[in-house]
């Protein structure tokens, strides 16, 4: 039975990982988005 | 040079983007609720098996498992032709977010066959020709996801990963067909059996459950990866159009 949770942890373990790796990296693109439309508006030339 | 160029518009990112969310959101809660139902199936409604007794339930997840990395392989070689011929950026990301999905599907596959394997033959690892064969497999998309890190995102990364999202995929099939083609210590097919399958209605029914389960989890999973492919995209468009407005 304990190779069977073994198992079945390492798979949910691995997979929350992965989510939570790509999570993050949305959460800072996002950030970086955001961070280089303020730069882009302000450079932009005033009507 | 650098593959800059949006796929679409930037004012139609954000409706995408609304679109988009909505239906990762409905598949995610679609894999949640299936998930638990498949743990309940897994671990309370399907009968433990005579001979190998509890450790064979890891065969619920292991097999979607190597499913979903067949099907992510299949998305790169898809995405890899259709960028080859029309040189189009979202199917480089499908290839890329794909081959990325496949390689952690064929860990965890690797992670749970060698427990089973433990429990079933007495070791972790056999030089098996059903080991070996995924071995290579996840060596072979390893370096996919190398060569992408090493040369960067450009349109030569993409063409290069494109002809090995092709070239890779030939190792798919002898994966697949290597229980027939050789004397093995793996099990054969007992669902995909020129026979039929040769399991009973509770435990088929449990693997179909999560067969469904994972593949609905791999669509959520590689919608959301090329969301974050898409991001990086548009990044790479706004600090071309910052740079190119300060020069």
């Amino acid at each position: 039975m304990s190779y069977l949770f073994a198992a079945f942890l390492v798979i949910w373990i691995g997979l929350f990982a992965y989510i939570l790796h790509w999570q993050r990296q949305v959460r800072d693109l996002r950030a970086e988005v955001a961070a280089l439309r303020q730069v882009a508006n302000q450079e932009r030339p005033q009507p | 040079m650098g593959i800059t160029t949006l796929d679409r518009p930037a004012t139609q990112n954000s409706e995408f983007r609304t679109q988009n969310s909505e239906l990762n959101a409905i598949l995610a809660w679609a894999t949640a609720v299936l998930m638990a139902l498949s743990l309940y199936a897994v671990f309370i409604y399907a009968p433990i098996e005579r001979t190998q007794g509890a450790p064979q339930k890891i065969f619920y997840f292991h097999v979607p498992l190597a499913w979903d990395a067949y099907l992510a392989f299949f998305c790169t070689l898809v995405g890899s032709i259709a960028y080859l011929r029309t040189a189009k950026p979202k199917w480089d990301m499908l290839a890329y977010s794909a081959a990325e999905i496949g390689v952690v599907f064929t860990t965890l596959v690797l992670i749970s066959g060698s427990i089973w394997g433990k429990t079933i033959w007495g070791t972790w690892w056999t030089w098996d020709a059903r080991l070996t064969s995924t071995l290579v497999m996840w060596f072979i998309y390893v370096a996919y996801l190398m060569l992408r890190s090493s040369i960067g995102r450009t349109v030569r990364a993409a063409r290069y990963a494109a002809v090995l999202g092709i070239v890779g995929f030939i190792d798919v099939p002898i994966v697949h067909m290597s229980v027939t083609w050789w004397r093995t210590l793996h099990p054969q097919p007992t669902i995909a059996n020129p026979a039929g399958p040769t399991l009973p209605g509770s435990m088929l029914a449990t693997f179909f459950l999560c067969l469904v389960t994972f593949t609905i989890l791999f669509a959520w999973l590689l919608r959301e990866r090329m969301a974050v492919e898409q991001l990086r995209h548009e990044v790479d468009a706004l600090t071309a159009s910052v740079l190119e407005s300060e020069a």
